[in-house]
């Protein structure tokens, strides 16, 4: 039977983690074929191996369940399933050509092909969302303009030239998938991914929730006040520690009488957006998606949409003076609670892992023979 | 020509200040473990960093003439190391405060003070504050959801205290009076017969007989928690289940001391009695009221007002203790996530209670006094 190991390589708020949680749990099933993922969450840990392969330098030291490439390899090699999975957003960041030659020494020997996918989010929801991940993980602060010019200044949001390099490194066993407008097999990246990764093959079983939605303006303004006080803090508590909250968040039902309201981008910003990767939309709609202008039409309707004026979302806007006593009083006693000499981050993200697990566990007992 | 004759210290005087609870004891502590009561030609010693609600168990242990195991550390003498202090000093006063030594017999109370301090001291006093029953009663009650302590309303917690007779003030004080005779004195804890409307004014006033006495800035312990604030608490306590007591006592007492430095609450609304409980209280306490001011305030119908006070400002229907009447489901919503991250920390294996009290400790002795309103007590006697 021939072998086929799917590496997704994110991006970045695409819906990786909803990719990664459903395929952790054991919630997705093929009808005559299995699909082995190798990880307890995801395999963004790997990127200790890159730099490794990098560097020529020793493996850090890690849990047993962390499986270095060459394990991963030893592992897919030996296994029975038609279709292996690895799935790191964090690759996307890599070289192409420095993740290909990683691919040709470890997995190229056990498998029989190597597909490599990546969803790409059309820019202005990209940055939007890009925007509230980082006020989620604490790594920013300030507004979505100075946001805005950050990314364009390091080059996060210009996709054609990247993705020119996976496509150049790889060649047709690099698939790009849009996540903009109406082009999601089902409306669903998880059901799009399983269409595109395993192609010709029948969902038996998908969960039906989605993992790590983004917040909404109020959430933001909400996680932002819980980070302001960990600045100082290492990046990979503030992480933690702001996907502990907002898995919280995720876990107490919103009211229903509230409508869940997004953050605009104003037509001010939205202009400045759209100029500045104007190029990019038609660039990667000409390389990746036949000309159609996917990408270049989903900036003009972000001008349409966008709103005229601003819309200031202070603390102050957001939550009666009442109610940020309180979340400053709580925010105090769990500074003093997170000064007590204790693994924090380990345990916020032990946390994450425990909450899969416990999926993965229910998914087992529903599937088993009674 | 008239000569003015001031007072003098006598000798030396241990003054044993005994609650009752929610009787500003706090505040008073704060005064004095920060050093900022000042008695004009007179030395104070207020040997705790907090106070001395420590040494229940050593005076329990003491009077049943049993050991106690208690370790002393610094701030916190035990017996043998109070006495030590107290014979070595040169102060005029000595001051000890424990509000949980309400919970003691006086009779069992004087037998440890009589061993270990009679011999060394020139005059042992003891100085208690009364508060009305209603209000004791509201003021109780608030506490016990704020500390998550209680899980009925307030019909359910008079059901408790009927049990025990705590609020028989008259039977209780008439005993501390049989034990200690005129160096028991009793104070009503109402504003209005308070010197310079403040218990720390009053007390240093009393206590310290009457010389003159300056107060410096100190922290303010507001007890006064709006209904909404308790709501919060009581919202934060729900998740935590009844094996937790410390956690949760100290753990309340952090949370509303950093309200305190956020600010006074936007929402003045008060937890109140309601009509027929009031109506309960007075016919419960109406005796009891009118033999302690009788006893203790020459007659002057102080608490037997207070308690037809309380019915005047009783509601018509019991106020609601669900905190979904006073936070909408979204604001809910933070503060559960925020709860939740709170509770998960307190479930690792670290001594929370003995973390939550020392920072209280060190944020008392920090330079930084809390942002509250000490203009009032800032005053020269």
């Amino acid at each position: 039977m021939a072998k086929t190991l799917i590496i997704h390589i994110g991006g970045h708020k695409t819906g990786s983690t909803t990719i990664q949680e459903a395929f952790a749990a054991g919630q997705v099933r093929l009808e005559g074929a299995h699909v082995l993922y190798p990880a307890r969450l995801d395999h963004n840990y790997l990127r200790a191996d890159v730099l490794s392969h990098i560097n020529s330098t020793p493996l850090p030291a890690r849990g047993p369940r962390m499986l270095s490439f060459a394990q991963l390899a030893k592992r897919i090699g030996s296994a029975k399933a038609k279709y292996a999975l690895i799935s790191a957003e964090y690759f996307e960041t890599v070289d192409a050509d420095v993740f290909k030659q990683i691919v040709e020494h470890h997995f190229a020997p056990v498998v029989d092909e190597v597909r490599i996918v990546s969803y790409v989010r059309s820019h202005v929801p990209r940055l939007l969302s890009g925007y509230s991940e980082a006020l989620k993980i604490g790594w920013f602060q300030d507004g979505i303009e100075a946001f805005f010019e950050k990314t364009a200044s390091d080059g996060t949001l210009h996709y054609a030239p990247r993705f020119a390099k996976w496509r150049a490194a790889f060649g047709d066993a690099f698939v790009l998938r849009p996540m903009v407008g109406q082009q999601l097999v089902g409306g669903s990246v998880l059901e799009d991914f399983i269409a595109t990764a395993f192609a010709g093959e029948r969902i038996a079983a998908l969960p039906d929730r989605v993992s790590n939605p983004s917040l909404d303006l109020k959430d933001q303004t909400f996680v932002q006040i819980m980070q302001e006080p960990f600045q100082k803090r290492q990046n990979w508590f503030r992480h933690t520690f702001g996907w502990e909250l907002a898995r919280q968040l995720q876990t107490i039902p919103r009211d229903p009488g509230k409508a869940v309201q997004p953050r605009p981008l104003d037509r001010n910003i939205t202009r400045r957006v759209v100029e500045t990767y104007r190029a990019d939309a038609a660039e990667l709609d000409a390389m990746f998606f036949d000309s159609v202008p996917l990408f270049q039409d989903a900036l003009q309707e972000a001008i349409t949409t966008a709103p005229e004026t601003a819309v200031t979302c202070t603390p102050e806007d957001v939550f009666h003076p009442d109610m940020m006593r309180n979340i400053h009083a709580l925010r105090a006693v769990l500074c003093d609670v997170f000064e007590a000499r204790y693994n924090w981050s380990a345990h916020f993200h032990g946390q994450r892992i425990r909450a899969v697990e416990h999926a993965l566990a229910e998914t087992r007992r529903d599937v088993s023979p009674t | 020509m008239s000569q003015i004759i001031r007072k003098q210290p006598q000798g030396k005087t241990l003054i044993l200040h005994i609650g009752d609870h929610k009787t500003g004891s706090t505040t008073l502590q704060n005064a004095f473990a920060t050093g900022q009561v000042f008695v004009e030609g007179a030395r104070i010693l207020y040997p705790a960093d907090l106070n001395h609600n420590y040494l229940l168990g050593a005076f329990r242990a003491e009077a049943a003439d049993q050991t106690s195991f208690f370790v002393p550390r610094p701030g916190r003498p035990d017996l043998a190391q109070l006495r030590a202090q107290i014979e070595a000093t040169d102060a005029n006063y000595i001051v000890i405060s424990g509000e949980q030594f309400e919970n003691l017999a006086a009779s069992d109370f004087k037998r440890v003070t009589d061993r270990w301090f009679a011999d060394i001291v020139d005059r042992i006093r003891v100085v208690a504050y009364a508060r009305p029953h209603a209000q004791r009663f509201i003021s109780n009650f608030a506490e016990l959801v704020k500390i998550g302590a209680i899980e009925g309303g307030m019909d359910a917690y008079l059901e408790r205290i009927l049990e025990t007779g705590r609020y028989h003030f008259a039977t209780r004080f008439g005993l501390w009076r049989e034990a200690f005779g005129d160096d028991f004195l009793l104070r009503p804890m109402i504003r209005e017969q308070l010197f310079n409307g403040s218990v720390v004014d009053d007390f240093a006033h009393y206590a310290f007989d009457e010389l003159p006495v300056r107060l410096g800035e100190f922290a303010i312990d507001n007890q006064s928690t709006g209904l909404s604030e308790l709501m919060f608490l009581k919202f934060i306590q729900d998740r935590f289940d009844q094996s937790q007591k410390f956690i949760r006592h100290t753990m309340a007492r952090e949370i509303v001391r950093y309200m305190g430095t956020f600010g006074q609450g936007k929402t003045s609304e008060k937890l109140r009695l309601h009509r027929a409980l009031a109506t309960d209280l007075r016919a419960l306490y109406w005796e009891d009221a009118r033999a302690l001011d009788k006893a203790f305030f020459q007659a002057a119908p102080l608490f037997e007002t207070a308690l037809e006070e309380a019915c005047e400002a009783a509601t018509e229907v019991p106020v609601s203790l669900e905190p979904a009447d006073y936070y909408t489901a979204e604001e809910l919503r933070y503060l559960g996530a925020l709860r939740e991250i709170l509770w998960d920390a307190m479930q690792t294996k670290k001594n929370w209670p003995a973390i939550f009290h020392n920072n209280r400790v060190q944020s008392l002795h920090s330079d930084a006094v809390p942002q509250v309103d000490a203009a009032s007590y800032h005053k020269p006697a």
